[in-house]
């Protein structure tokens, strides 16, 4: 059986919510991280496995990398998995790789931005998808105006280069 | 007008070819404060107006920076910088979860926090302010953050009256960001992470710093629109009134 729990951090722009189960605790982190984000309040949870859920952040500016950096540093290999990485996440762990500290990254939303209406989507992809060599689609069917030409914004090579 | 100190260019020239973002900034850390990418190599329009105007001793305007519809909001405290870039977006009309809402937010959050929290000294040459307070900027040391937006991208300004940029901070922050590996790649010290120019380089276009020692620095950026994004075209200027820059 799970329990979930939000708790309010040190300030209103990040909070996050625990859902303890047998094997461990799945975090859903939501809002910006920045240089008020305290962390501190997790560290707890780094004897036994935790998954991180980023899906639902927002904002990251450099010190909040900083934070997060010096926060995830803490967790020992095979205990750490990120999962629902946004683009935004993808763009720290591409541009400063300890941001990962010693986590598997298990899955990423791709983003692709359709030629026609300019509509954006994410696709979730899992890592271990692109590392066994299963290709990522170059473009797929805009959801809103059900064009062939939604394409996807980037390089798939550079977006998955965390990954390597 | 800005003058431009002739030995300075000669001995740091702009580069212009095709280049990643991070064989650019390695140039930049080696020394080049002008760096354009582009196919077109040297019939690139905009590297062609960098190497004429350095040749000319002048600080050039580029075409993606001219917009004569451009909004200005003056910022006068960190406590207001969300609210504002947020009024931004709005005001473009951009969602701040689309893909350039990200980019824009993201720097100029980055852009508005370095100018407020790094540009200004104390009396004995100090940051002023401090990253967790909030700071209350004096009348003369408000920040004028621009914008405007066409059918090709989104131009964003930041400028403020504060010390001044070396180009030598520059070469040590992506040589640090680029070249360092691990934790070390971030300041550890109790300031900024030091990412912000990194960050804001990465996502933009186009990036132009004109600093004045003493008098402040005005970093302007532009972003093409997805539709309009090419990876290989970019640029990044670095000028200086300085006679020693």
């Amino acid at each position: 059986m799970s329990t979930a729990r939000a708790i309010n951090l040190t300030n209103e722009n990040f909070q996050f919510e625990i859902t303890e189960s047998g094997t461990g605790n799945h975090v859903n982190l939501i809002g910006i991280i920045d240089e008020d984000t305290d962390f501190s309040a997790l560290l707890k949870l780094k004897t036994s496995p935790v998954v991180f859920n980023f899906k639902n952040i927002t904002s990251i500016n450099s010190c909040g990398i900083r934070t997060w950096v010096n926060f995830v540093k803490e967790f020992p290999e095979g205990n750490v998995t990120f999962i629902e990485c946004p683009p935004l996440v993808v763009r720290q762990m591409n541009m400063v790789p300890s941001f990962m500290g010693k986590a598997k990254v298990e899955s990423v939303f791709v983003p692709y931005v359709c030629d026609s209406c300019e509509h954006e989507q994410n696709k979730l992809v899992l890592v271990s998808d692109y590392k066994k060599g299963t290709s990522i689609p170059e473009t797929i069917q805009c959801e809103k105006c059900q064009s062939e030409e939604m394409e996807m914004d980037g390089n798939v090579k550079q977006y998955f280069s965390f990954a390597k | 007008m800005n003058t431009l100190n002739k030995k300075a260019i000669a001995d740091s020239p702009a580069k212009v070819g095709l280049f990643s973002k991070r064989e650019a900034a390695l140039l930049i850390s080696s020394g080049y404060s002008h760096v354009h990418s582009s196919l077109l190599g040297l019939r690139d329009s905009l590297a062609n107006l960098t190497l004429s105007a350095l040749a000319s001793d002048f600080i050039p305007s580029y075409t993606w920076e001219a917009n004569s519809n451009q909004q200005q909001i003056a910022v006068h405290s960190s406590k207001e910088r969300k609210k504002v870039i947020d009024q931004v977006l709005s005001e473009l009309k951009i969602k701040s979860s689309s893909s350039m809402g990200d980019k824009i937010w993201t720097s100029l959050e980055e852009l508005l926090t370095n100018s407020i929290f790094h540009a200004y000294q104390d009396g004995s040459g100090k940051e002023k302010y401090h990253r967790r307070e909030t700071v209350e900027l004096l009348p003369e040391e408000k920040i004028l953050l621009g914008f405007s937006r066409d059918s090709k991208g989104i131009y964003v300004s930041v400028q403020d009256s504060g010390v001044g940029l070396t180009f030598s901070n520059v070469q040590s922050n992506f040589k640090r960001c680029y070249e360092s590996q691990g934790l070390s790649q971030i300041e550890t010290k109790d300031g900024g992470a030091g990412l912000g120019l990194y960050v804001v380089f990465e996502l933009a276009t186009h990036v132009k710093i004109t600093s004045h020692p003493k008098s402040g620095t005005l970093t302007q950026c532009w972003f093409a629109n997805s539709s309009n994004f090419d990876p290989d075209y970019f640029s990044f200027n670095f000028f200086t009134g300085d006679k020693k820059s």
